[in-house]
C-alpha cells in the first residue's frame, strides 16, 4: 500500500503534479494538489520528479533503489551540504 | 578543534560572512588558527577542519591547496567558487592571455591555469558548502554539525522555503525591469528566476526581497544526478508550463554563472561547454 504524503508548507500551487500523474491520483481542489484515492498510485514517481518545492513523500513504495547509477556523482553529491 | 580558512582565488566574501554570524563568532574565533584576513598567523598548523575559499586558477593556489589537503583532518569547500567554480569560474569564458591583458595592458609573465577549477578536481574534499557567500546561519549550522560529527544537508530547492505562490498566466516575453508582485512566483511573472533548480537552505532571502534567484548555491541533488536535467531545460519548460510562452534566452553565460567549470554539471545537455567555445573565439559569450 503506497501512501502519499504533500507538504502543505512547501507547496507552491504550480499544479504540475495534477498534470503529469498518469492515473489520477493527485486531483486539483481549490488551486491545491489533493491526494485522492492513493492505491491507484502506480508507483512512477513521476510527481515527485517534477515538483519543484519538493513537497511530495511517498512511502511504501515497491521500487525505491536507482537502476542506473553514477557512482562518482553519488558519492559527490552526499557531500553537498 | 582547530579550524583553518585558506583563500584562493576569491574575493574573501565567505570570510566577511563568517565574520557576520554574531554570537556564534565568539564561539568560532576561539578555535580559527590561521586565516588570512582574520588571524595572525604566518604558516597552516595541522588542523582539523580546513575550509577552502577560492578556486584554484594559478600554480601556486594548486601547491597552498594541497598543502591544505595535507594538513587537514576534513576539507571544505567553503563557498560557491571553491565548489562549483562560481564567480571566479566565469573568468574561464576567456582565454587566460586575454584577461592579463585586459587588466594589466600589456602581457605579464605569470602564468594561469587555463581555467579557474573547483578544488575537487585536484583533491578530495569532505564538505561542499556552497554559496555566494553561505549565509551566516548556514555558516554556524555547519559549523555545529562538524563538531558533532552530524551535518544536516539541505537537499530542497529554493522554492520550497520561498513561499510565492504560482499562478498559471499568459506572457509575452521575458521581464527585467519592472518591480514584480509581491506575493506571486517570479517564474509566472515572466523572470528568470533560478529557484526552482538551486539548492535551498538560504531561506530565500533573495526571491523574498522581489529578486529573482541566480542560483548561486548551485544546482539540487535531483539537477545533478539525473543525466537528463540541466538547468536550461528545466526552465524552459517551468516557464512554458506555467507562463505559456516559449522562452529563447540570450544570455545563456548568466544562467550558468555560478557551475561553469563544475564537472557535476558536464552533461551532454548542457550548452556550458559552447559558451566557453564561443568566448574563447572572440565572439560574446
Amino acid at each position: 500500500m503506497i501512501r502519499i504524503e504533500i507538504d502543505e508548507d512547501r507547496c507552491v500551487g504550480c499544479l504540475e503534479c495534477v498534470d503529469v500523474c498518469p492515473t489520477g491520483v493527485i486531483i486539483n481542489k481549490n488551486n491545491k494538489p489533493f491526494v485522492e484515492n492513493a492505491e491507484r498510485c502506480i508507483g512512477c514517481l513521476s510527481c515527485s520528479y517534477v515538483c519543484r518545492a519538493d513537497a511530495i513523500k511517498h512511502e511504501g513504495i515497491h521500487v525505491e533503489e536507482k537502476i542506473v547509477k553514477n557512482v562518482y556523482i553519488e558519492e559527490k553529491v552526499e557531500r553537498f551540504v | 578543534m582547530k579550524i583553518g580558512i585558506v583563500k584562493l582565488a576569491s574575493c574573501s566574501g565567505c570570510q566577511i560572512a563568517l565574520l557576520d554570524t554574531h554570537e556564534k563568532l565568539l564561539e568560532i574565533a576561539d578555535k580559527v588558527v590561521y586565516a588570512p584576513l582574520i588571524k595572525d598567523a604566518r604558516e597552516l598548523p595541522d588542523c582539523d577542519v580546513v575550509l577552502v575559499e577560492g578556486a584554484v586558477r594559478t600554480e601556486h593556489e594548486l601547491e597552498v591547496l594541497k598543502r591544505a589537503r595535507e594538513r587537514a583532518k576534513k576539507l571544505v569547500a567553503f563557498g560557491s567558487c571553491s565548489a562549483l567554480g562560481g564567480i571566479s569560474g566565469m573568468g574561464s569564458i576567456h582565454k587566460p592571455e586575454k584577461l592579463i591583458e585586459d587588466i594589466y595592458g600589456r602581457d605579464l609573465d605569470y602564468k594561469l591555469l587555463d581555467f579557474a577549477y573547483p578544488i575537487d578536481r585536484f583533491v578530495e574534499v569532505d564538505y561542499y558548502l556552497p554559496g555566494c557567500p553561505p549565509t551566516p546561519e548556514l555558516i554556524s549550522k555547519f559549523i555545529d554539525g562538524i563538531l558533532n560529527g552530524r551535518v544536516e544537508r539541505h537537499d530542497y530547492p529554493v522554492c520550497a522555503e520561498c513561499g510565492r505562490l504560482v499562478v498559471h498566466t499568459k506572457i509575452d516575453n521575458i521581464k527585467k525591469t519592472e518591480l514584480p508582485d509581491p506575493k506571486v512566483c517570479l517564474l509566472s511573472q515572466g523572470y528568470v528566476c533560478l529557484g526552482s533548480v538551486t539548492r535551498g537552505g538560504c531561506r530565500a532571502i533573495c526571491t523574498k526581497a522581489g529578486v529573482p534567484c541566480r542560483g548561486c548555491r548551485g544546482p539540487t541533488d535531483k539537477v545533478m544526478v539525473m543525466p537528463c536535467k540541466d538547468y536550461l531545460t528545466e526552465l524552459h519548460d517551468r516557464i512554458e508550463r506555467i507562463a505559456g510562452f516559449d522562452v529563447k534566452f540570450n544570455d545563456v553565460a548568466s544562467i550558468y554563472a555560478f557551475v561553469f567549470t563544475s564537472d557535476m554539471m558536464d552533461k551532454l545537455v548542457s550548452r556550458i561547454k559552447e559558451v566557453i567555445r564561443k568566448g574563447r573565439r572572440g565572439g560574446r559569450a
